[in-house]
C-alpha cells in the first residue's frame, strides 16, 4: 500500500504530494511543475489545448501499445498512477526541436500558438502509432489524430501541410526514448495499491476488483475510471466529490474476450480499444465510433463509462440496446447480469445498487445487421441531437429481425420490445417504414434545447428511418430514388 | 532580401516547444492574489443589494470590491456609458457586479459563489425586431445616397424586397481574457494584458484607478488569438486586476475560463437588414435601398463604427448606380457586442451576396452570371460613398476563378448529380470581397515605432502593433531586416509597451502591418540616412563631425546610392563598401545615434461623416472564393467539398503567413455561417458558452479540397512595400459556403429558399422541408 501517486513525467519519476492528488494533470503541470506549455482553454476535454501523451503500464501489458493522447485538463492525477506522461516540453530532444516541431515551424503550422502544444502532442501520438504500425502519414490519418484539437487561427490547412512533411525516419519514438527507461520502475509502481487520505479527500486505487468492491460497499465513492465525465462534473458543474475509487490499476477490467458467440468488454476497455476490437464483428459500430468524441476522449473514456453515464444522447447506447447486450455487475455478494434494455429506468437512473460496480458488457454475436446514426450540429466531436440504431435482417422481402433505439427524444434512449415484435415479419417496404415512423412518433417525447428543437428532432427521426430504408436498398441493389 | 519571403513566424520556435509565454503562463509571485468577477443572474433589472458577508468570512478572501471602489466606474471607447461594475442598472445576463479578491484562484472562485446579489428584475428585450419597434436606438448613421434609387425601383422590370438576418459569433480566441497587474513605486501600475489595444487599456486603468497616464504601463507580449475580441473588451479586465493590485498593494491576476469569457464578453453583431433592389432581365442591379440594423447588445462599445463598416460593405464587390444605405444601432439586453474580424463588413456583404442568389433564383439564372454583370469594372466606378474603386482586381479575379476552377464543368456535374436524387443535394457558389483598408475613424490611421540598432548589428524593434498570431511581428521584423540589410533572425520585435510606443491605435482593421510596418520602416530610414552620410564621408575619405538628427523626409545627398544589404553597406556610385557592423561601430565612436523613433500616418484619407461621401479607405483588398457543398437531405448535414480562393494581396510581405491568414479567416467565416450558433435561455443567459455547446469548425470540417492562390499585383503604391492587408478580407469569403448551401436548396425548391445565418443542420433541414412543399 502506498499513500501517494507516482508516475513518470518526461524524464522524471514524480511522487505527488498527497494533497495534490486530485488536481488535474493540467493544473499540476502549470502550477506545480512550471510546465506551462500545456494550456487550459475549455477545461472540459473539448478543445485539445491541454493534450499530453500517456502510456500506462500493465502487468499484463497487452492493451496499450502506444503513447496515447489524453486531455490533461480533466485527468486527475490519481488516475495516472504508474503511467508515463510526456508533455510538449518532453517532445523536444537534446539537439533541439524534433522533426514534427520543425515542420510546424517551417510550414507556418502555428499562428497564435495557444493550441500548438496540443497539436504537437497529437501529432507526436500520430507519429508514434504510424511508426509502430509501419504505415505512412496520410491526410486522413492526420485529421483523425487531430479531430480533438481546435485551432481558431490557421483554418487547419497549414497544420496538415506541416504534418504531411514529417519525416518519420527522423523521429525517435517516445517508447524508445522514454518508456524503455521507465518501464521496469513503472511495473513495480503498478503493483502497489494506492490509498490516500487527506483532510479533503479519500482516494483509493486498488489493484484487484475485490479491494474495489470492498471500498465501494463501505464508502460509496464516486467511481472514476476514464475521468472524461467526472472531470467535467468537477470542473464545470460544481460537483464536489470527496471520495474517489479509481479502477485504473485493476488489470482484469482491461480484458476484451471474443468467443464464437459473444464478445465481452471489460469496464476499463477504452472507446478506442472497443472500436478497434469490435471492427470485425460489428463493423457498423466501429465505423460510427469515428465520429464519436475526440481521440483524446476515446483514449481515456470507456465504453462502459459511456453506458453508465446513461445520457439519452449517449452515442454508444442505441447500439448497446439493439445489440441485446448484457451488463455484468459485481458486488461483494457476487455477480449478476442485467440486459441493457432493462438497465435504464429513467433519466440517469439505473438498475444498479450503490455497492455494485459494472465489470463488463457482453454483446452476443448475430447474423442480423446494424445501422447506426448520429446527428449533431458539427459532424465530429459533438454531442448528438438525435441518435438512432437499428438491428435488422431481411429475408424474402420481410423483416425477420428488427430492433430500433432512438436517442435524444426523451429521458432515456427509446426502445420498445412490443413495437419491435409487432414489426417483425412485416414486408420491408416504404409503407412499413411509414408505419414504423407513425408508431414511434406517437411514443417519443423529444425536447427543445440548444442542440435542436422538438420539431427538428421528430423530422430527423422520420428521415433517418427513410435513410435506413434507402441505405439497405442500396446494399440490396434495389435503390432508385431517395424516399424523401 | 526578406520582404516577400516565406519567413517563419517569429514566435513559432517557442510555440512548438511550449516555451512561449502568455499572460497566465507568467510565474506566480509569492504575494500574488487573484480577482474573480461576480455576474448578474438576470438580463435586466435594478441592483438592490450585494451581500458579501459570507464570502468575506471565507479564509483567504481579502475583500469584495464594488463600483464604488473605482475612482471612475464608467468607460466606453466611443461613448462613455458602460459601468466597469454595475452600481444600479443591470443590462445583460452575467454583467459584472462585483469582484472577489482572494489569496488564490480557487478560493476566489469558491467565495464568489457565496455572494448574494439582490436585483429587482425588469422586462428585458432580446429580439432585434422588438428592439427596433421599441426604437431602442443608440446611433443613427448619416445615410449614403447616390442617384435616385426610388425611381429605379419604381420603373424596374424586376424588384425584390425583403430582409436578411445573420447571427452573432463568438471570437473563441483560444486564450481567454487575462491580465496581471503589478503595483509599483509612486502609485504606478504595470499591467501585462492580453489586449489588442495597449493604449486604451493603459488609459482605462488610469482613469478607473484615478491615476495619471504616466503612472500606468501596459505591456502586451502576445495574445493567444484576438480577432477583435480584445480590442476594446480587454481593457475592463485589466481594470479589475489593477484595482485589486492597487487596493491590496499586491500583484493581482485575472484569467477567465472559457465559460466566463463567453458569457461576459461581446461578440460579432447580429444584423437585421432590410432591402429593396431593382434589376433588369440580365440581372444587372439598377438601384437599391438598404436599411441596416445592428444588434449592439447592452452598450454602445464600438458599434457605430461597426455599423458604418457594414454600410461601407453593403455593395460587396458590386457596382450600384443608384443606391441608398441607412443604418441604425439597436440596443438589446445581451453582452455588449464588439469588434470581430470584418467589423460589420461581413454582415453588409453577406446581405448583397444573398440577394444575388435570390436574383438568380428569380431570373432562373446561375448566380455567377449575376455576379459577373455587377462587379466593379475599371478604376472609375464609385462606391455608394463615392470613393473610386482603384487598383480594382475584381474582373481579373472573377476571370481566374471561372477558368482555373472550370466553373461550367462543375456546374454541369452538379446538375447531373442532383438529378439522381440520391438523398444528397449539392450546391455551388462564389463570393467576392472588396474590403476597405483603413480605420474609418481617420485619427486611428497613425502609428509609431522605435528601432534600436545595436553595436553587434542586431536590432530591437518596438511598435504599437500587438501580436495575436497574425504574424505582424514577423512582418515588421522582415521590414526592418530588409531595410537595414540584416538577417531576419537579427531582428527581434519586442513586447508592445505603452512606455515605448504611446497613443497607439488598436491592432485592428487589418492595418497592423500597414501602419506599424510603415512606422518601423520610417524609423529605419532615419537611421539609415545618418549612416549613409557617415558611409559617404568614409568612402570619400572625409573627416566627419557629429551627424545630426535627421528626419525621414530630409533629403540626403547621394542617399539613394547607398545600399544596405546582407550586412554590407555599399555605394553604387563610388563602388565602395563597408561592413554594416563596422559602420555601426564608427557611428557609435563618432556619437551618431543608432536608434530612432518615427511616426507614420496614412495619407489621402478624406471621408466626410456629415455627407457620407469621400475616400474612406486607403485601398481595397480583393478576393474571390468558389465553394461547393453537399447537403444530406435526410438530416440537413452540410459538407464542404471544395473551396478555391484567389486573393489579391498586392506584393505580399510574407506569402506563408498571408496564406495562413486566408485559410484561417475563411474557415472562421465558414464557421460563422454554418455551425456557430449562439443559444440563449429564455431569460437571456448564454447557454452555448464552451466548445461542448458552441461549435467552431474542427479539422474534419475543412473543405475536402481547399486551395489558396495569391495573384500577382505589382501596381499598388500606397502601402508599405506594395503589400495589401490580409487579416479580415478573406473572412468574408467564408460566406461562399452559405451561398452554396442556399444554391443547393434551390435545386429542391418550389419556392425561393430563404435561410438565416448560421445555416445549421436544423435551419437547412427545416427550410428543405418548407421549400419542397
Amino acid at each position: 500500500m502506498r499513500n501517494f501517486i507516482s508516475f513518470y513525467l518526461n524524464h522524471e519519476l514524480v511522487e505527488v504530494q498527497p494533497e495534490d492528488s486530485s488536481l488535474t494533470l493540467a493544473t499540476y503541470l502549470r502550477k506545480k511543475k512550471s510546465l506551462t506549455g500545456t494550456k487550459i482553454v475549455c477545461a472540459e476535454g473539448d478543445c485539445g489545448a491541454c493534450t499530453v501523451l500517456v502510456k500506462r503500464v500493465h502487468q499484463k501489458n497487452t492493451l496499450n501499445r502506444n503513447f496515447e493522447t489524453v486531455n490533461s485538463c480533466i485527468a486527475p492525477l490519481y488516475l495516472l498512477d504508474s503511467c508515463h506522461i510526456v508533455t510538449v516540453e518532453g517532445i523536444e530532444n537534446e539537439e533541439g526541436l524534433n522533426n514534427i516541431q520543425q515542420m510546424m515551424v517551417e510550414n507556418q503550422g502555428s499562428q497564435c500558438g495557444y493550441c500548438t502544444p496540443g497539436f504537437i502532442c497529437a501529432l507526436a501520438g500520430m507519429a508514434e502509432e504510424t511508426i509502430n504500425e509501419g504505415k505512412e502519414i496520410t491526410v486522413q490519418r492526420i485529421k483523425n489524430h487531430t479531430t480533438g484539437n481546435l485551432c481558431r487561427c490557421t483554418g487547419y490547412l497549414p497544420i496538415i501541410e506541416s504534418a504531411q512533411k514529417i519525416d518519420l525516419k527522423k523521429i525517435e519514438t517516445l517508447e524508445k526514448r522514454y518508456f524503455s527507461n521507465s518501464k521496469e520502475k513503472l511495473e513495480e509502481v503498478a503493483k502497489e495499491t494506492v490509498r490516500i487520505e487527506t483532510q479533503d479527500y479519500s482516494i483509493y486505487a486498488p489493484t484487484t476488483l475485490k479491494e474495489a468492491l470492498e471500498f465501494k460497499e463501505g464508502h460509496n465513492p464516486t467511481i472514476n475510471s476514464g475521468g472524461t465525465d467526472v472531470g467535467v462534473w468537477i470542473n464545470k458543474r460544481g460537483h464536489d466529490e470527496k471520495k474517489f475509487l479509481s479502477l485504473n490499476k485493476i488489470d482484469e477490467l482491461y480484458e476484451f474476450t471474443e468467443t464464437s458467440d459473444a464478445i465481452e468488454i471489460g469496464s476499463k476497455v477504452t472507446l478506442t480499444k472497443a472500436a478497434q476490437n469490435l471492427d470485425s464483428s460489428f463493423p457498423e459500430f466501429s465505423r460510427k465510433m469515428k465520429i464519436f468524441a475526440s481521440p483524446q476522449i476515446k483514449n481515456k473514456g470507456t465504453l462502459i463509462g459511456n453506458m453508465a453515464n446513461g445520457s439519452p444522447i449517449g452515442d454508444s447506447i442505441p447500439f448497446m440496446l439493439v445489440s441485446n447486450s448484457i451488463i455484468s455487475l459485481a458486488s461483494l455478494k457476487g455477480q449478476r447480469t442485467v440486459p441493457t434494455r432493462n438497465f435504464y429506468l429513467g433519466y440517469k437512473t439505473f438498475d444498479m445498487k450503490d455497492n455494485e460496480i459494472i465489470t463488463k458488457v457482453t454483446i452476443p454475436k448475430t447474423d442480423s445487421q446494424f445501422k447506426l446514426y448520429k446527428i449533431s450540429a458539427r459532424k465530429d466531436l459533438d454531442i448528438s441531437a438525435v441518435t438512432l440504431g437499428v438491428r435488422y435482417k431481411i429475408e424474402q422481402g420481410k423483416l425477420k429481425d428488427f430492433s430500433l433505439a432512438i436517442g435524444g427524444v426523451g429521458p432515456v434512449v427509446y426502445i420498445n420490445d412490443q413495437l419491435e415484435q409487432s414489426i417483425i415479419g412485416q414486408n420491408f417496404n416504404i409503407q412499413t417504414i411509414d408505419h414504423i415512423n407513425d408508431l414511434y412518433q406517437k411514443e417519443i417525447t423529444p425536447f427543445s434545447d440548444l442542440r435542436g428543437s422538438d420539431k427538428f428532432r421528430r423530422l430527423v427521426v422520420r428521415n433517418l428511418l427513410y435513410k435506413f430504408y434507402d441505405e439497405v436498398n442500396i446494399e440490396m441493389n434495389s435503390f432508385q430514388e431517395a424516399s424523401l | 532580401m526578406t520582404i516577400g519571403k516565406n519567413k517563419r513566424h517569429d514566435s513559432s520556435p517557442t510555440h512548438v516547444n511550449g516555451k512561449s509565454i502568455f499572460v497566465d503562463d507568467r510565474p506566480t509571485l509569492q504575494n500574488e492574489i487573484y480577482v474573480q468577477v461576480v455576474g448578474a443572474q438576470c438580463a435586466k433589472g435594478k441592483l438592490q443589494s450585494i451581500d458579501a458577508s459570507e464570502a468575506l468570512e471565507t479564509k483567504g478572501v481579502l475583500g469584495v470590491l464594488t463600483a464604488n471602489d473605482f475612482k471612475n466606474n464608467i468607460w466606453g471607447t466611443i461613448v462613455k456609458e458602460q459601468p466597469l461594475l454595475c452600481s444600479d442598472q443591470i443590462l445583460y445576463y452575467d454583467e459584472p457586479i462585483c469582484l472577489v479578491v482572494a489569496e488564490n484562484e480557487s478560493i476566489a472562485r469558491s467565495a464568489a459563489k457565496l455572494i448574494k446579489v439582490s436585483i429587482k428584475e425588469e422586462e428585458p428585450t432580446f429580439d432585434i425586431q422588438k428592439a427596433i419597434d421599441q426604437k431602442n436606438f443608440c446611433y443613427v448613421a448619416t445615410p449614403f445616397l447616390v442617384g435616385d434609387p426610388d425611381s429605379q425601383i419604381a420603373k424596374a422590370t424586376h424588384t425584390l424586397k425583403g430582409s436578411f438576418y445573420c447571427g452573432g459569433q463568438e471570437h473563441f480566441y483560444m486564450e481567454s481574457q487575462a491580465c496581471i497587474a503589478y503595483p509599483m513605486e509612486r502609485g504606478q501600475i504595470e499591467v501585462h494584458a492580453s489586449s489588442q489595444h495597449p493604449s486604451e487599456t493603459q488609459h482605462l486603468v488610469a482613469s478607473a484607478l484615478g491615476l495619471n497616464y504616466h503612472q500606468v504601463t501596459c505591456v502586451v507580449k502576445r495574445m493567444g488569438g484576438g480577432f477583435g475580441g480584445k480590442e476594446s473588451q480587454a481593457a475592463p479586465v485589466a481594470a479589475y486586476a489593477a484595482l485589486a493590485a492597487q487596493k491590496f498593494g499586491r500583484p493581482c491576476r485575472i484569467a477567465w475560463d472559457k465559460d466566463e469569457d463567453m458569457a461576459i464578453t461581446g461578440k460579432r453583431h447580429p444584423f437585421l437588414n432590410f432591402y429593396e433592389v431593382a434589376f433588369n432581365d440580365e440581372g444587372k442591379i439598377l438601384g437599391a435601398k438598404f436599411d441596416l440594423y445592428a444588434d449592439v447588445g447592452a452598450y454602445t462599445d464600438l458599434s457605430p463604427s461597426i455599423l458604418e463598416r457594414a454600410m461601407f460593405h453593403i455593395d460587396g464587390a458590386y457596382y450600384f448606380p443608384d443606391i441608398e444605405v441607412k443604418g441604425t444601432c439597436v440596443k438589446t439586453n445581451t453582452h455588449s457586442n464588439t469588434a470581430f474580424r470584418g467589423f460589420g463588413g461581413p454582415q453588409g456583404t453577406m446581405t448583397i451576396e444573398s440577394i444575388i442568389e435570390d436574383i438568380a433564383y428569380t431570373l432562373k439564372k446561375d448566380a455567377f452570371e449575376i455576379r459577373k454583370v455587377n462587379i466593379y469594372q475599371g478604376e472609375d466606378q464609385k462606391t455608394p460613398y463615392e470613393q473610386k474603386v482603384e487598383n480594382n482586381q475584381l474582373p481579373k479575379l472573377f476571370n481566374l476563378i471561372e477558368t482555373e476552377t472550370k466553373y461550367n464543368e462543375r456546374r454541369n456535374a452538379i446538375n447531373q448529380f442532383n438529378a439522381k436524387r440520391n438523398g444528397k443535394v449539392r450546391g455551388l457558389s462564389v463570393s467576392a470581397v472588396k474590403f476597405g483598408i483603413a480605420f474609418t475613424a481617420k485619427f486611428l490611421n497613425q502609428g509609431n515605432a522605435l528601432v534600436n540598432l545595436h553595436l553587434d548589428g542586431t536590432a530591437q524593434v518596438s511598435t504599437g502593433a500587438t501580436e495575436m498570431g497574425q504574424g505582424v511581428n514577423s512582418k515588421i521584423a522582415q521590414i526592418v531586416s530588409h531595410a537595414l540589410g540584416i538577417d531576419y533572425d537579427d531582428v527581434i520585435v519586442m513586447p508592445t509597451s505603452t512606455e515605448k510606443n504611446h497613443n497607439t491605435s488598436p491592432t485592428a482593421a487589418s492595418s497592423g502591418s500597414d501602419i506599424n510596418g510603415a512606422a518601423a520602416l520610417a524609423a529605419c530610414n532615419k537611421i539609415k540616412k545618418r549612416l549613409s552620410i557617415l558611409a559617404k564621408k568614409h568612402f570619400l575619405g572625409e573627416t566627419f563631425d557629429d551627424v545630426k538628427e535627421i528626419d525621414a523626409d530630409t533629403e540626403v545627398e547621394g542617399y539613394k546610392e547607398i545600399i544596405f544589404k546582407d550586412g554590407i553597406v555599399s555605394d553604387l556610385k563610388l563602388k565602395k563598401e563597408i561592413k554594416l557592423k563596422e559602420l555601426i561601430g564608427m557611428a557609435y565612436m563618432n556619437r551618431v545615434s543608432l536608434g530612432d523613433y518615427a511616426h507614420f500616418k496614412t495619407d489621402g484619407l478624406g471621408f466626410d461623416k456629415k455627407t457620407g461621401k469621400g475616400k474612406a479607405f486607403n485601398y481595397f483588398t480583393n478576393g474571390v472564393a468558389l465553394t461547393e457543398v453537399e447537403i444530406d437531405e435526410y438530416t440537413g448535414e452540410l459538407k464542404i467539398l471544395t473551396s478555391k480562393i484567389h486573393m489579391d494581396l498586392g506584393r505580399p510581405l510574407n506569402p506563408g503567413i498571408d496564406k495562413g491568414q486566408v485559410t484561417g479567416a475563411f474557415i472562421q467565416g465558414a464557421g460563422w455561417v454554418t455551425t456557430e450558433n449562439l443559444f440563449y435561455s429564455p431569460q437571456g443567459k448564454l447557454l452555448s458558452h464552451s466548445p461542448t455547446t458552441y461549435k467552431i469548425p474542427s479539422i474534419q470540417d475543412m473543405p475536402r479540397d481547399f486551395e489558396v492562390n495569391l495573384i500577382e499585383n505589382l501596381d499598388l503604391t500606397v502601402n508599405v512595400y506594395g503589400s495589401k492587408a490580409v487579416g479580415e478580407p478573406p473572412f468574408l469569403l467564408g460566406q461562399s459556403v452559405w451561398m452554396a448551401a442556399k444554391n443547393a436548396l434551390a435545386y429542391r425548391a418550389n419556392k425561393m429558399p430563404q435561410i438565416t445565418s448560421p445555416a445549421t443542420n436544423e435551419v437547412i433541414l427545416m427550410e428543405l422541408e418548407r421549400v419542397k412543399g
